[in-house]
């Protein structure tokens, strides 16, 4: 109990001192709301670009287009050769129809456009799944065959993802530094202004025998509420924003609806809280140091 | 409970505020330091709360000495004084009884006990009636009861205030003495600045010191009168 004494005490001078420096509070607050909404848009790009190749591996498909006038048999043939080459795990036969019913699924509403042809536009294949790092060998297998007149797998898509991919997980990292040490030093500021603001009354206090947590402590609460309450309000930016963006995007990329972005932002939105509670408390502990014995 | 030897005070700007001095001050009395301004009152109310510290020989208060490597046992020795200073430093924005109580709530009192020792100090300063009214709302009298009232309030070993009468005429600043004086017990030891040598016979002090550059002469209140 004896510890709890001076909440309310605390609570009333964290109140306090934020009244007496009220506008830099305010605009040290909106700084960090942007700072920290820009980290969780970064964030989320990252993650959701590593998603993506993520999906689209996980498919590892090539596409075997043969050429044209091949009777059954021959299309049989080709296909028990395909299946015997290793690392290919399953060949499907697609046929002109559901080539293009799987076109007309992945476009969903956009389906439209292959109104304009006139006959279906694409031709049958075989659907390839097969294990990854095999890959390469498999490509050249199914080239050196006969009757195949084309293959078309996802390895440059994917490669370029990949590179996006890990542009924006350094663009994060930098920024995730940047907002970490741009925290730190307007947090540990807002403390020195507060410090310094209120030196009599710390002196005082200090003349009196307080020990050095009782004066330290409104201040270290003020640095992490201002730190915490700029993550929560950054969170809450960046919800709406998600919200707005969505129907925008999904639109874009047919892909969209298959990631989980509720998962996504929750997950972000928690870390950048959580962190923003640490920098906040770290920050201020440092900025209090210039609280010396008097 | 509070013993000087050989003492001497020099400022890091090479000012002697005090000549070397021998003091002794024991439980319960009623110290009355007298002098003109700069005859070194200040300096010495410093030593005692740990503010400055001893250039040579030895000084303690309540056991504790008074040096620069007891920074942490000074703060704790701070715990058992109740200063009044000369600006009060009282904090502003906060009732009369907020103030009061900030004095205790690091100290061992429960949040009632503080309520309690409070209110009771704030009533025997003749402050009850204005017990939650701000304090930028007082007069400058009634300020420095709410600094005797805080000193009080925290039970302490040694109350020490630092010109109480400086801005008060003649009647309040005798009322204020007779006040702060009637503070001390077997348990609790005053000790007062002032410069007003002439309110010293109005007085009842067990013990007066008159500075002059260091403590000139140190003699019980019954050989003065």
């Amino acid at each position: 109990m004896k510890n709890f004494k001076n909440t309310l005490y605390y609570i009333s001078e964290v109140k306090t001192i934020l009244k007496i420096n009220g506008l830099s509070t305010l605009l040290s607050l909106a700084s960090l709301v942007l700072i920290f909404f820009v980290t969780l848009l970064t964030l989320t790009g990252w993650w959701l670009s590593h998603e993506v190749i993520q999906g689209i591996k996980s498919e590892a498909e090539v596409s075997v287009y043969f050429k044209k006038d091949l009777n059954s048999y021959a299309l049989d043939a080709l296909k028990e050769s395909i299946e015997k080459i290793e690392g290919v795990n399953l060949v499907t036969f697609v046929t002109q129809d559901e080539a293009y019913e799987a076109m007309a699924s992945i476009l969903g509403e956009e389906a439209k456009v292959l109104n304009h042809f006139n006959e279906n536009p694409f031709e049958a294949y075989f659907e390839i799944g097969i294990t990854l790092e095999h890959r390469q060998s498999v490509l050249e297998a199914i080239n050196s065959l006969q009757n195949v007149a084309s293959i078309r797998d996802n390895r440059e898509i994917l490669d370029t993802l990949e590179r996006i991919s890990r542009f924006i997980m350094i663009i994060a990292l930098v920024l995730s530094i940047a907002v970490g040490v741009t925290t730190f030093i307007i947090t540990s500021h807002i403390i020195r202004e507060g410090v310094n603001a209120h030196r009599d009354q710390i002196n005082t206090l200090q003349l009196l025998g307080a020990p050095n947590r009782f004066i330290r402590m409104p201040f270290l609460m003020e640095g992490t509420l201002i730190s915490v309450m700029s993550g929560v309000f950054s969170v809450m930016l960046y919800f709406l924003f998600i919200m707005a963006m969505r129907p925008m995007v999904s639109g874009v990329f047919p892909f969209w609806p298959l990631i989980n972005m509720h998962a996504i932002t929750q997950t972000i939105g928690a870390v950048v809280i959580f962190s923003s509670m640490i920098l906040g408390g770290v920050a201020s502990v440092f900025g209090l140091n210039q609280i010396s014995e008097m | 409970m509070i013993r000087a030897e050989k003492c001497r005070l020099i400022y890091n700007e090479g000012t002697c505020a005090l000549e070397t001095f021998d003091l002794e001050i024991n439980r319960g009395e009623n110290v009355l330091i007298v002098g003109p301004s700069g005859s070194g009152k200040t300096s010495l109310l410093k030593l005692v709360m740990g503010m400055a510290y001893p250039t040579e020989g030895k000084f303690a208060v309540l056991g504790q000495n008074i040096s620069k490597d007891q920074s942490k046992a000074i703060r704790k020795l701070r715990t058992q004084i109740g200063p009044i200073f000369q600006d009060f430093r009282l904090l502003s924005g906060r009732s009369v009884l907020d103030n009061v109580v900030l004095g205790m709530r690091f100290l061992s009192f429960s949040q009632s006990e503080m309520k309690v020792s409070a209110t009771e100090a704030i009533e025997r300063v003749g402050l009850g009636h204005k017990i939650h009214h701000d304090i930028d709302r007082l007069s400058w009298g009634e300020c420095q009861r709410v600094a005797i009232a805080r000193a009080i309030s925290r039970k302490p070993k040694l109350i020490v205030a630092d010109e109480p009468t400086g801005n008060l005429d003649e009647e309040n600043a005798i009322n204020v003495l007779k006040l702060l004086t009637s503070l001390s017990d077997s348990e609790t030891t005053v000790l007062i600045t002032t410069h007003a040598t002439h309110l010293v016979k109005h007085v009842n002090a067990t013990k007066v010191l008159t500075m002059n550059n260091g403590i000139e002469r140190c003699v019980a209140m019954h050989e003065e009168l």
